[in-house]
C-alpha cells in the first residue's frame, strides 16, 4: 500500500517569503507523521514557476537545503497547476526503491512579489505560444470554455455567481483560507476580467506552501491515481469545447485501478480556478450527467455542503487559495484531513476522497482517490 | 480560400497548416478551405471580441470580430 503518513498546510495568502512558506510546510507534516526530518529518504518538490516569480534556482535543492535535508535525493516536478499532485504521482512511483522508505512531497508557489500583470504574463507561458500571439490569456480560453457551456446547457451566470458565494462562504470558516465571505452583490459587481467571467469568478494569485510525509503504511492509503493531458492549444482540440477530455481520461485511468466507484466517494476537492469548472470537472469526473453540475454545486442552502459528494469544502482555489504548485498538495491536505475528520468543514462520516489538478488550460489533469485506513 | 492541411491517414484538417498531423503525426497533404466557419465560442479581447470558429473539416482557429458574435452565427476568417 502507499499511503500518506502525515500532512501540513500553510495559512494561505500574502506571505511571500519562500523560506519561511517551505519550514513551516516541512514542520506540520513531519510533526503530524510524528517523524524527525532525519527520517526523510527522498524529496518531490512541486513547484511550477519559482524561477519566474522569485529569484530562486535549482528549485529542487535550495528547498531541500531550506527543508533540512541537504544531501537528500530530490527531484523537482513541474506540470503547472498540478504540479502538486503530479508529485504525489512521483512520490508514488520513488517509494520502495531500495532505502527509499519515506518520501516528503513538498510544493510551494511565492506569486505575489511581482506585480499581477507579471504574474498573468507568467501563467500565460502555460499557453500555446499562437494562441498567445492571437490575443488569448488563460482567462479568457476559460471565459470560451465557461460561454460554451452556459450556451449548450442552457444555464445563467446567476448561477456562477452563487458557486462564487458558496466557495467564499466556506472559506469563511476555514482559517488557513486566503478570503472570507463576500455577497452575491459584491460578486455580481465585480469588474469583467473575460467576458462573461468577472473577477470573483476567478481564483486568486496566491503564497502558500503544502507538505505530505508519503509512506508504505499510514493513516489514509492512496489508493488509485490516474492522469492525462491534451492538445496544448485549444484549436488543436476536436471535443466539444464546453469540456476538458484529459479529466475525463483521468478520471477513467483513475477508477479502472480501484474498485471503489463514484458512489463511493464522499469529499471532492476539484480544480476550481474559475468558478465555472466546479461544475464543469464535475461533470467530466464522472459524477454528475453533463449540464447538471450546477445543480449539484450552486449553493442550495445558506448553511449546507450540498448532495454528496461534497465539493470543496475547503473553499476550492477559488477562496481558499491558489498557490499554483502547492495547489494539488493543499487539495490532498483538505482530503487527508476530511478523511481523518479533523477539516475546517467536515463533512460527515467521510472515508473516501477524490483530488482533481489541472495543470494548463484542461491540460496535465492528475486524479487522486484517498481512502482512510482503519 | 484559406490555405490548410489534411491528413491522409486520419483525416484530420488543421489551418493553419501543419506538416505533420497533431492527432497522428503522419505527413499531410495541402487543402484549401472556404474562409467562413461557425462561431463555437468567443469572448472579449483587448479590443473587440475573439471567436473560436470551426471550419470545414472540423479545423478551428480564432477569429477577431469587431462587434459581439453569437454561437452558432457564420463568420469568416478574413472578417
Amino acid at each position: 500500500m502507499v499511503a500518506i503518513r502525515g500532512s501540513g498546510l500553510t495559512s494561505l495568502g500574502r506571505e511571500p517569503d519562500p523560506s519561511s512558506l517551505v519550514r513551516a510546510a516541512v514542520d506540520r507534516a513531519l510533526s503530524d507523521a510524528g517523524l524527525d526530518v532525519d527520517a526523510i529518504d527522498a524529496l518531490v518538490v512541486a513547484n511550477a514557476a519559482g524561477e519566474a516569480f522569485t529569484s530562486i534556482g535549482n528549485v529542487s535543492v535550495w528547498t531541500a537545503t531550506e527543508a533540512g535535508l541537504a544531501g537528500t535525493p530530490a527531484i523537482r516536478v513541474d506540470t503547472g497547476p498540478s504540479s502538486g499532485l503530479a508529485a504525489v504521482s512521483t512520490a508514488r512511483g520513488w517509494l520502495g526503491a531500495p532505502g527509499i522508505d519515506n518520501v516528503l512531497v513538498l510544493g510551494w508557489e511565492a506569486m505575489t512579489s511581482v506585480p499581477t500583470e507579471e504574474a498573468t504574463e507568467i501563467l500565460a507561458g502555460l499557453m500555446a505560444a499562437d494562441e498567445r500571439e492571437a490575443g488569448l490569456s488563460l482567462p479568457r480560453l476559460v471565459a470560451c470554455l465557461t460561454r460554451a457551456y452556459l450556451d449548450r446547457h442552457d444555464r445563467s451566470l446567476a448561477e456562477l455567481d452563487r458557486v462564487a458565494h458558496k466557495a467564499h462562504r466556506l472559506a469563511e470558516a476555514n482559517p488557513i483560507a486566503q478570503f472570507g465571505e463576500v455577497t452575491l452583490d459584491e460578486i455580481a459587481a465585480s469588474r469583467v476580467v473575460a467576458d462573461p467571467l468577472r473577477l470573483m469568478h476567478c481564483a486568486p494569485l496566491t503564497d502558500g506552501a503544502a507538505a505530505l510525509v508519503v509512506a508504505d503504511e499510514g493513516p489514509v492509503e492512496i489508493a488509485s491515481m490516474g492522469a492525462a493531458s491534451d492538445h496544448l492549444a485549444y484549436t488543436q482540440r476536436r471535443t466539444p469545447p464546453e469540456r476538458f477530455q484529459a479529466t475525463q481520461d483521468a478520471a477513467e485511468a483513475c477508477f479502472a485501478s480501484t474498485e471503489t466507484e463514484r458512489s463511493d466517494v464522499d469529499v471532492v476537492e476539484l480544480h476550481d480556478a474559475f468558478v465555472s469548472l466546479e461544475a464543469i470537472n464535475l461533470e467530466d469526473l464522472g459524477f454528475v450527467p453533463d449540464g447538471e453540475g450546477l445543480d449539484h454545486v450552486a449553493e442550495p442552502e445558506a448553511d449546507a455542503l450540498g448532495p454528496s459528494p461534497a465539493v470543496n469544502p475547503s473553499g476550492g482555489l477559488k477562496a481558499r487559495g491558489h498557490p499554483v504548485g502547492a495547489t494539488g498538495l493543499a487539495q490532498t491536505v483538505e482530503c487527508v484531513d476530511q478523511c481523518l475528520d479533523r477539516a475546517a468543514n467536515p463533512v460527515a462520516d467521510a472515508g473516501t476522497a477524490l483530488v482533481h489538478s489541472i495543470g494548463g488550460f484542461g491540460n496535465n489533469v492528475h486524479v487522486a482517490l484517498l481512502e482512510a485506513r482503519p | 480560400m484559406i490555405a490548410a492541411s489534411r491528413c491522409p491517414a486520419c483525416g484530420r484538417v488543421a489551418a493553419p497548416p501543419r506538416d505533420r498531423c497533431q492527432g497522428c503525426r503522419a505527413r499531410t497533404d495541402d487543402e484549401t478551405l472556404d474562409p467562413e466557419g461557425t462561431v463555437l465560442t468567443y469572448t472579449s479581447g483587448a479590443e473587440g471580441w475573439i471567436a473560436l470558429v470551426e471550419l470545414a473539416g472540423g479545423a478551428r482557429t480564432w477569429v477577431q470580430a469587431p462587434s459581439e458574435p453569437t454561437i452558432g452565427e457564420r463568420l469568416s476568417v478574413d472578417a
